[in-house]
């Protein structure tokens, strides 16, 4: 199948820098890993400089492919029966703005990491894991071949696992790396399932060569036929982008898979900037706009329900939650529902555009909020104090205390509510209006059931509002609420403020558009191609008027979009304002209403799974374990002890009746004799001479 | 001269030098371990010259196509009426047999360094251990059946003694159970391999007897298929035909003699069933105990409960293997009409032990029968690839017992550093060791997270394999329905539960060991750490470079896969 396409393709030097670039931070984990207790801090430094380099030659290529252009270099892995397995490098638009972003926020987060971690004793581990984890992100940027993308693909959830276990000394720790890696894991094997059915197609996994074939196959009836003549039920198309975007509903913390990111926050707080916020999650969006052009309308349709699901979900248990960190949490995968959810409606574009946004301002609020949980913990320290430096309900009035963070946080909330002049009001503008669009076009052909999906997308723009201006309003105003001295509550060092500041800068809208209204004049927009999809069957039409229609809707949206925010700030300043009862009586807030409950409990999904999955899982292993002993074991030990007892009856009945002969009876008599004692002692040539005669036995019997 | 004697050297150094420890001295008996690792030794170097040497080739059906091949007469007896018989000393290798030819070097040698702290009964012990080296070789060289039953009896003998003197406090019990359960599978090899000899012939031998060429003339390939010809025909009268146990010739259904008891044409019905199909059934059986597949298993957990360590680490990484070995190089090449017709059956004992070995993982309490319970999950893709035929499959299949060996010796090794220590290996009596000891958790995750199938290390490659061909089946000659791969792909799933559960429960947490003398945990030794980092490099090294093994393989699996499906589908239509 289209073996021509699959010739090894040379390196060039973009390609070569890219490699480089993927291999620094590899370099990094080595050396780090490797190098002597005495010079942790060192080879911390080395690292950040290794990243300082890589995000330099990002930019370099990202310069080169700005006017479209694409890389790809690849080579022969390993050859199978006739057919080649390739590897190699891809690089267009989207790809270069990625790799990009994840230096790029790599580097801060390494910068933030030496001030934040520098009196842990995992210290290299940290730096060694957090190398490890920007090599295997940018190698799903850049492979060009699906099976490669997941090699790395889970390369990122080990990463993952090793720094959210990074204390894991604490019980929590160990318990949400677990938790994290097993439900990944789940997504992982219908991410696996979706390669087979591409495998068994198309007998090749490399993206550019699948795009080709994808369109040259065809729908014959109630089959899926390749140019070759491989046919497959057509079932097995929407299978296929099914099983891949079960890989990002783990990865990118979907319904029903969400439930590990919560936990994931036991992790050190720039870890769960880095991966849990600005890249790993964001690999789920990303691989599914890689693979968009290969999904037919179900897979399409049923990603865009469940990414407005899981933002509406996520919203809502944002709402009530008092960890500073599992707002951002609930928050990161509420936004994430809105990009894979613009996946599904046809707008890969708008939803790679606020993954970018997305990953500065969450970055930016979840390193704030590492800001001030340090400055707690400082705090704390100095005064002998013992309380959760990460609970909302020992905080209040940090605004004086900690200017800067507020104000970065300040910046970063607006923009990811969605306030014009910042960053997220024009990603989310340009999501909200292809919602719209989609769910026009797609009721004119009689679907009317797609409005959920803009009706949930707007919904979550009210909670947005509501759960973070609740969280600014607890954390920053109002008075503190700990009581203890006044003195020694202070900003942190100057790397920290400064990347706090770099990641603030990136929130506003005017780096991202010169318009600040209008998400059309948006620079990133016009860097991403508009997919040319060609899956069989597929309606394109409806996905091109669904466009047409967010055109012409954009400004209404817009509009709507910063009413619904204006609501959703005016509730929260209602409920939670300094003066109101909520904030007085917070501190020591613990009754909880039934509603309250399923907000703060996450829908009970843990609950659910554990008696749904987890119980009756552990029932059938100890089913397992009991036939194994009751029936198999069992059945063995009756068969060895039946034919010792038959032995002697046999050689009973020889020695009683079988007169004739004597001869033969004393022999075999002895043998039985030789034979029973040998079960008491267990000696070898008896158990030979057993399992001769029983073989002679069964030949006998059987002629 | 190296080149074709070098597979007999490989097989009868270790056996002499087994003869020379059990006559060693009393004063000298230290010199022993010395011996066992000196052969090691010299069969790493030897292994790693057939490593460059090896030309990729088909080998399989071409009884020329075998390398570092030695072909000698050994046994030539008249039996009148029954005809003549004939076995060779035949050894060779091909894509099929190498890499577990050389997986096995690597791990003999792993074991002999494990077995380094042996002081009890030293000579009976390393006699014993070179006993079996020799007899693994020989199983996985052999080309001729009678060779090969030979050393795959030639096995259960020091493998029973090392379990049941050697071993745990329950040692006779898993010893006598081993020993039971693997005789029953070599009483049906031995029953198959009694039908075929009726049933095939020597076509050079009988050329030579019936006088088409003169004693010691080369045999042409006209007259191979002359005799070949008249064989069919019907005109070779029985007391000319030579009978033969050569493995490729009773793998060419036209050396089957018409009429005989194993034949495609006369369907022999023994109780109401083709008899090639009961003939299949019966070595599957045989074979599938070894491997071991689902419900013949018992034996496996008892066994490395009880073994030591090293024993363990040559049963997990060897012993295993010769099942899967001997299914490709009997069952399927010999009667691939069987293998078409239950490949159905094949496919779900697969399935079947993938699942439910990983179940049964997840409740074990000792570490070391979690392992072994992994091992019966993960051979489940051995089995799983195989039933699939395809390139992908049987690539898979392979490769996963390379994989397999490297990862479960280590994993073994890794239980057994535990248990040297405080005597224990009750995963509830441990928590927190990473703290104590580092460097073992690292080795620790790094094998677990190997078995698992994380990317990067040769589980991964192996695992996506067999899940490529299992579910690519159904579309490239139907033999497998999708379901099993989707089924199979579950048990990544629950391998991961099973190791990270472990992990959270023995390594993370605070420090608190449940045992006396708990308290004294070194971490890893030097001995210790030069087992395993080969182990985890070349784990690595074939889950990035993944040619080091396919290379070596793919021709012959090709050449294995066309065979099957070209000679079963023929003997299959033939009524």
């Amino acid at each position: 199948m289209a073996a021509d396409l699959l010739t090894p393709l040379p390196c060039s030097n973009i390609t070569l820098l890219a490699l480089i670039a993927l291999m620094l931070p590899l370099l990094s984990f080595l050396l780090n890993s490797g190098a002597v207790a005495r010079y942790a801090w060192q080879a911390s430094i080395a690292a950040c400089f290794f990243m300082v380099l890589s995000s330099l030659i990002s930019m370099i290529i990202l310069v080169h492919v700005w006017n479209g252009t694409t890389f790809h270099t690849r080579m022969t892995w390993f050859v199978l029966g006739e057919t080649g397995h390739t590897i190699g490098l891809f690089i267009d638009n989207p790809g270069a703005l990625m790799i990009f972003l994840v230096t790029f926020i790599s580097l801060l987060v390494h910068l933030y990491s030496t001030q934040y971690m520098k009196d842990d004793p995992g210290y290299q581990r940290y730096f060694a894991f957090l190398g490890l984890f920007t090599f295997s992100m940018m190698g799903i940027l850049l492979a060009d071949n699906l099976l490669v993308i997941f090699v790395f693909w889970e390369l990122v959830g080990f990463s993952s696992y090793l720094l959210i276990g990074h204390w894991y000394h604490q019980a929590p720790a160990a318990r949400a790396a677990k938790k994290a890696f097993i439900v990944n894991r789940i997504g992982d094997v219908g991410f696996i399932l979706g390669i087979a059915v591409l495998w068994a197609q198309f007998r090749t996994l490399d993206l550019e060569t699948l795009k080709e074939a994808m369109s040259s196959s065809s729908i014959q009836g109630e089959s899926w036929v390749t140019s070759a003549g491989i046919a497959l039920d057509t079932r097995w198309l929407t299978f296929m982008g099914l099983g891949i975007f079960m890989g990002a509903v783990g990865k990118s913390a979907q319904f029903p898979l969400q439930v590990w990111l919560p936990d994931a926050m036991e992790g050190p707080t720039p870890v769960s900037a880095l991966i849990h916020a600005a890249t790993m999650v964001a690999a789920g969006v990303f691989l599914m706009c890689r693979v968009v052009v290969l999904l037919d309308m179900d897979a399409l349709s049923v990603i865009a329900v469940t990414g407005g699901l899981t933002a509406f979900m996520g919203a809502i248990a944002a709402l009530t939650q008092h960890d500073i960190k599992k707002v951002l949490a609930y928050s990161t995968i509420s936004q994430l529902g809105y990009m894979l959810m613009g996946v599904g409606i046809g707008a890969p574009g708008a939803a790679l555009f606020h993954l970018f946004t997305h990953a500065f301002f969450k970055a930016a609020l979840f390193l704030a909020a590492g800001s001030v949980i340090y400055a707690l913990h400082q705090y704390a320290h100095r005064h002998q104090l013992a309380f959760d430096a990460q609970d909302m309900r020992n905080m209040g009035g940090l605004r004086a205390k900690l200017p800067v963070t507020f104000i970065v946080y300040l910046v970063a909330t607006l923009a990811l509510v969605g306030v014009p002049m910042f960053s997220g009001f024009l990603s989310k503008d340009a999501l909200l209006s292809a919602s719209f669009g989609w769910s026009e076009a797609m009721a004119s052909e009689g679907h009317r059931w797609t409005y959920i999906v803009p009706v949930f997308a707007f919904t979550t723009v009210v909670l947005t509002a509501i759960y973070m201006g609740r969280q600014v309003l607890l954390v920053f105003f109002g008075e503190l609420r700990i009581k203890g001295p006044a003195d020694g509550l202070k900003e942190s060092s100057h790397m920290i403020k400064f990347v706090l500041v770099v990641l603030g800068l990136f929130s506003l809208g005017i780096v991202w558009s010169l318009d600040p209204f209008d998400y059309h004049a948006s620079w990133f927009l016009t860097l991403m191609p508009i997919p040319a999809s060609s899956v069989p069957g597929l309606e394109v039409f409806v996905l091109d008027t669904a466009r047409a229609n967010a055109l012409d809707s954009h400004t209404v949206v817009g509009l709507i979009s910063i009413v619904l925010v204006l609501l959703g700030f005016g509730f929260s300043w209602f409920k939670y304002r300094p003066r109101a009862s909520y904030a007085l009586g917070y501190q020591g807030r613990a009754g909880f209403s039934f509603l309250e409950q399923l907000s703060f409990k996450n829908w009970y999904l843990d609950p659910l799974y554990r008696r749904l999955i987890v119980n009756p899982l552990m029932s059938f292993s100890r089913a397992a374990s009991r036939t194994e002993k009751a029936i198999i074991d069992k059945f063995i030990d009756v068969t060895g002890v039946g034919s010792v007892i038959f032995a002697h009856i046999v050689g009973w009945f020889d020695r009683a009746f079988v007169d004739g002969f004597v001869n033969f009876s004393v022999f075999f008599a002895g043998k039985v004799g030789v034979l029973a004692k040998s079960f008491q002692y267990g000696k070898i040539q008896n158990y030979i001479i057993l399992a001769v005669l029983s073989t002679i036995l069964i030949i006998l019997l059987i002629l | 001269m190296l080149q074709h004697h070098i597979l007999t050297i490989l097989i009868f150094l270790p056996l002499a030098s087994a003869l020379v420890v059990a006559l060693l001295p009393k004063g000298i008996l230290n010199l022993s371990k010395g011996i066992a690792l000196g052969v090691s030794l010299v069969q790493l170097v030897l292994g790693g010259y057939m490593f460059v040497r090896y030309q990729p080739s088909p080998g399989v059906h071409n009884i020329n196509g075998f390398q570092f091949s030695e072909r000698i007469d050994w046994i030539r007896l008249d039996l009148q009426g029954l005809g003549k018989l004939s076995t060779e000393y035949f050894v060779g290798v091909d894509g099929l047999s190498i890499s577990l030819v050389l997986l096995s070097i690597v791990v003999l040698l792993v074991g002999v360094i494990a077995s380094w702290s042996v002081e009890d009964r030293k000579r009976g012990y390393f006699s014993l251990y070179l006993l079996l080296n020799a007899s693994i070789i020989g199983c996985f060289v052999a080309l001729d059946f009678l060779l090969f039953y030979l050393f795959f009896e030639f096995m259960l003998l020091p493998m029973y003694f090392l379990i049941g003197l050697w071993g745990g406090p329950r040692r006779e019990y898993a010893s006598i159970k081993f020993f039971l359960y693997t005789l029953l599978g070599s009483i049906f090899i031995l029953m198959v391999m009694i039908g075929l000899y009726a049933s095939v012939i020597h076509p050079e031998a009988t050329a030579v007897e019936m006088g088409l060429v003169g004693a010691g003339e080369f045999v042409t390939g006209e007259i191979i298929a002359e005799v070949q010809r008249l064989l069919q025909a019907g005109e070779i009268p029985a007391d000319q035909m030579v009978k033969t146990f050569n493995l490729v010739y009773m793998a060419d259904p036209a050396n089957l003699v018409p009429g005989s008891f194993l034949d495609n044409d006369a369907v022999r019905m023994v109780m109401n069933y083709p008899a090639r199909f009961l003939a299949f059934l019966c070595l599957f059986v045989g074979f599938a105990i070894k491997v071991p597949a689902v419900p013949v298993h018992t034996w496996l957990p008892d066994a490395h409960v009880e073994a030591p360590t090293p024993i363990s680490v040559i049963l997990a990484g060897i012993l295993l293997k010769i099942g899967g070995y001997g299914l490709l190089r009997t069952a399927y090449l010999i009667f691939p009409d069987g293998a078409l017709h239950y490949a159905w059956w094949i496919g779900l004992v697969g399935v079947i032990s993938i699942i439910y070995g990983a179940l049964n993982a997840l409740s074990s309490q000792d570490l070391k029968r979690l392992i072994a319970y992994s091992s019966i999950s993960h051979m489940g893709f051995v089995l799983l690839g195989l039933a699939s035929l395809t390139a992908e499959g049987v690539s898979g299949a392979i490769y996963q017992m390379v994989s397999h060996g490297l990862i479960s010796t280590a994993l073994f090794l890794i239980a057994g550093v535990l248990y040297d220590r405080t005597h224990d290996r009750m995963i509830e009596n441990y928590s927190g060791l990473a703290a104590q000891m580092p460097q073992y958790t690292v080795m620790v995750v790094i094998f677990f997270f190997a078995s698992m199938g994380l990317p990067g290390f040769s589980g991964f490659i192996a695992e996506i394999l067999v899940l490529l061909g299992a579910f690519g089946a159904s579309t490239i000659n139907g033999l497998l329905p999708k379901w099993m791969a989707i089924i199979a792909a579950l048990g990544l799933i629950l391998s991961a539960a099973y190791y990270l559960w472990t992990i959270q429960r023995m390594f993370f947490g605070k420090l608190h060991v449940k045992i006396q003398h708990g308290n004294n945990l070194p971490d890893l030794g030097k001995r210790e750490i030069l087992m395993l980092i080969p182990l985890a490099v070349l784990t690595l090294l074939l889950g990035i470079i993944p040619s080091t093994v396919l290379d070596l393989v793919n021709d012959s699996v090709t050449t294995f896969v066309d065979v099957i499906l070209s000679t079963g589908m023929k003997n299959l239509q033939t009524p």
